[in-house]
C-alpha cells in the first residue's frame, strides 16, 4: 500500500462557489490548523500541485502568495515553499472579521443561537481532526 | 561491432516478446466485462452490433506497426544490413506506443457516441500535499553502485587511452560508452518525468485511485532503473574489451550479448507480471469523470498547443491529445534528441 504516506490531501470542488485559488489556500490553512502540515513541512511545487489538481499554475501561485502574505508560508528561492508558522500574522480584528460576517449571515438566515453554537463546535472539531 | 547474426537474433527476440503485448492490448477494451468498452459503459447488445466493428477496427489498428516493420526488416536483411535492425527496433518502440495511444483514444471517442449511460462523475479533485522527488523513488545503494561503476569505467578508459597513444581513435575508445551514458542521462530525464507525472484523483474512490496512480508511478520508475542498469553494463565491460586480445574481445562481446538477451527476456516477463498486478489494482476503481478546471478541451487544439500556464506536457483537447510546446519537458526532450542526433553523426563520421 502506498496510500499511507499520501494521507495529507487537498481537494478542490468545481461546484464550490469560492474561486479555485481560495479553495487551495483554505485547504492548506486547514491542513496547518489540524497539524497535518507541521512547521517546516515542504509543500509541492506550484507546477506539481497545479498538475495534480488539473488547474492553471497561476491559481496555485496566487494561493501560495496569499498564504505567504498571511505568514503561513515561506517561499525559499530554489528550494520551494515551506510551512513557516502555525501562527497567522493577521491582527485579532482581521481574524475576527470573517467570523463576524459568517455569524451575521447565519443570524439573518434566522438560525437559532444553539444551532449556530453547535455548528461552530462541529466545524472546529472537523478542522482539528482534519476531516471534511 | 556485433556479428550480423546477433542483430537477427535480437530482432527475433523482439518479435516474439511482442506477442504477449499484442494479446494484452487486444483484451484491453473488455477488461471490465462485456458491458464496457475500455472505460465507456455500453449496452448488452453492443458487441453484437456496431461494437463488434469498432473492436475489429481497434484490433486492426494494433497491427499497423507490423505492416510497417515487416517490409522494412525484410529489405534490411535481404540487402545485408542487419545492424540497422537495432535502429528499426528503437523506432518501433516509439511507433508501437504512439499507435496504441492513438488507437485507444480513437476507439474510445467512437464508443462514446454509442455509450449506454454516462459514467459516474464527481465535482471534486484530490491531490496529495507531498513533494515528490527522484530520491523518494530511487534506491540509494543502487544509485551509488551505478555511479561508481560509471566513474571506474571512465577512469579505466582514460588510463587505457593515455597509455596507448596513437593506437586508438578516441571515438573508438569513448564512442560506445559515451552513447550508453547519453542514453543513461535520457533515462534519468524519463524517470524525472515519471516521478512528476500526475493523474487527477477523483473525490470518490480516492484511496483506490491513489493506490493505482502510485503503483503505476513506482512500476515505471523501477522499469527505468532496470533500463539504466542495462545500459551501465556495456560502459563497464568496454574497458575490458579494449584491454584483451581481439579474439577474447569478440568472446567477451558475445557473452555480454547473450547475457543482455537473457536479461531482456527476464525483464519482459517481470514487466508482464507487474502489468497484470497494475490492471488488477486499476479494476478495483470504477471509471469516474473528473472536472476539468483547466478547460483543456478549449485550450488545446490537436496536435500542438502553446499554453505556458498549463502545468501538463500533454493536454486533453476536444479532438485528442495535444503536445504543450510551452512545457519545460518539451524543450528538454527536443534538446536531448538534438544532442543524440549530433552525437550519432559525430560517432558515425
Amino acid at each position: 500500500m502506498y496510500t499511507d504516506s499520501r494521507q495529507v490531501r487537498l481537494s478542490i470542488d468545481a461546484a464550490d462557489s469560492r474561486p479555485l485559488y481560495q479553495q487551495v489556500a483554505d485547504g492548506i490553512r486547514e491542513l496547518v490548523a489540524s497539524g497535518q502540515l507541521a512547521v517546516g513541512a515542504a509543500l509541492p511545487s506550484v507546477r506539481q500541485l497545479a498538475a495534480d489538481l488539473s488547474v492553471n499554475m497561476n491559481t496555485i501561485a496566487t494561493a501560495y502568495h496569499e498564504l505567504q502574505n498571511d505568514g503561513l508560508l515561506e517561499v525559499r528561492h530554489g528550494s520551494g515553499a515551506f510551512v513557516a508558522s502555525t501562527m497567522s500574522n493577521q491582527t485579532e480584528a482581521e481574524l475576527l472579521s470573517p467570523l463576524r460576517r459568517a455569524l451575521t449571515a447565519l443570524l439573518i438566515a434566522d438560525w437559532p443561537q444553539t444551532k449556530i453554537l453547535a455548528l461552530v463546535k462541529q466545524q472546529l472539531r472537523q478542522i482539528r481532526s482534519g476531516s471534511t | 561491432m556485433l556479428p550480423g547474426n546477433a542483430y537477427l537474433a535480437l530482432y527475433a527476440v523482439f518479435l516474439v516478446s511482442r506477442v504477449n503485448g499484442c494479446i494484452r492490448r487486444g483484451r484491453q477494451p473488455l477488461l471490465r466485462g462485456r458491458q464496457w468498452f475500455f472505460n465507456v459503459p455500453v449496452g448488452m447488445e453492443f458487441y453484437r452490433g456496431s461494437g463488434a466493428r469498432l473492436l475489429r477496427g481497434y484490433w486492426l489498428r494494433m497491427l499497423v506497426p507490423f505492416a510497417v516493420e515487416l517490409p522494412v526488416a525484410a529489405y534490411l536483411i535481404a540487402s545485408g544490413r542487419p545492424s540497422v535492425l537495432a535502429w528499426l527496433i528503437l523506432a518501433l518502440c516509439a511507433l508501437i506506443h504512439l499507435n496504441h495511444h492513438y488507437s485507444v483514444a480513437f476507439a474510445v471517442r467512437q464508443a462514446r457516441r454509442l455509450a449506454s449511460a454516462e459514467p459516474q462523475a464527481t465535482s471534486t479533485i484530490v491531490a496529495p500535499v507531498v513533494r515528490r522527488s527522484l530520491n523518494e523513488y530511487s534506491s540509494r545503494p543502487a544509485e551509488w553502485i551505478v555511479g561508481l561503476s560509471i566513474a571506474i569505467a571512465t577512469g579505466c578508459l582514460i588510463h587505457h587511452y593515455d597509455t596507448s597513444p596513437g593506437r586508438y581513435d578516441p571515438r573508438f575508445v569513448f564512442g560506445a560508452p559515451v552513447l550508453c551514458l547519453y542514453v543513461h542521462i535520457g533515462l534519468i530525464l524519463l524517470k524525472r518525468y515519471v516521478v512528476h507525472w500526475s493523474a487527477p484523483i477523483p473525490g470518490a474512490y480516492t484511496s483506490e485511485y491513489f493506490e493505482c496512480v502510485e503503483r503505476t508511478r513506482r512500476f515505471y520508475a523501477r522499469m527505468v532503473d532496470w533500463c539504466r542498469i542495462f545500459f551501465t553494463v556495456p560502459i563497464l565491460i568496454w574497458p575490458a574489451v579494449l584491454a584483451v586480445s581481439a579474439s577474447s574481445a569478440q568472446l567477451l562481446l558475445q557473452v555480454w550479448f547473450l547475457s543482455a538477451m537473457s536479461w531482456s527476456i527476464v525483464l519482459a516477463l517481470w514487466v508482464e507480471f507487474q502489468r497484470k498486478a497494475l490492471v488488477a489494482t486499476a479494476l478495483e476503481a470504477p471509471p469516474i469523470v473528473v472536472p476539468d478546471p483547466l478547460n483543456q478541451s478549449n485550450l488545446a487544439p490537436w496536435p500542438l498547443c502553446f499554453q505556458p500556464a498549463a502545468p501538463a506536457m500533454i493536454l486533453k483537447g476536444a479532438r485528442g491529445n495535444s503536445l504543450n510546446f510551452a512545457h519545460v519537458n518539451v524543450a528538454i526532450g527536443a534538446a536531448y534528441l538534438a544532442g543524440m542526433s549530433v552525437l550519432v553523426v559525430l560517432l558515425h563520421s
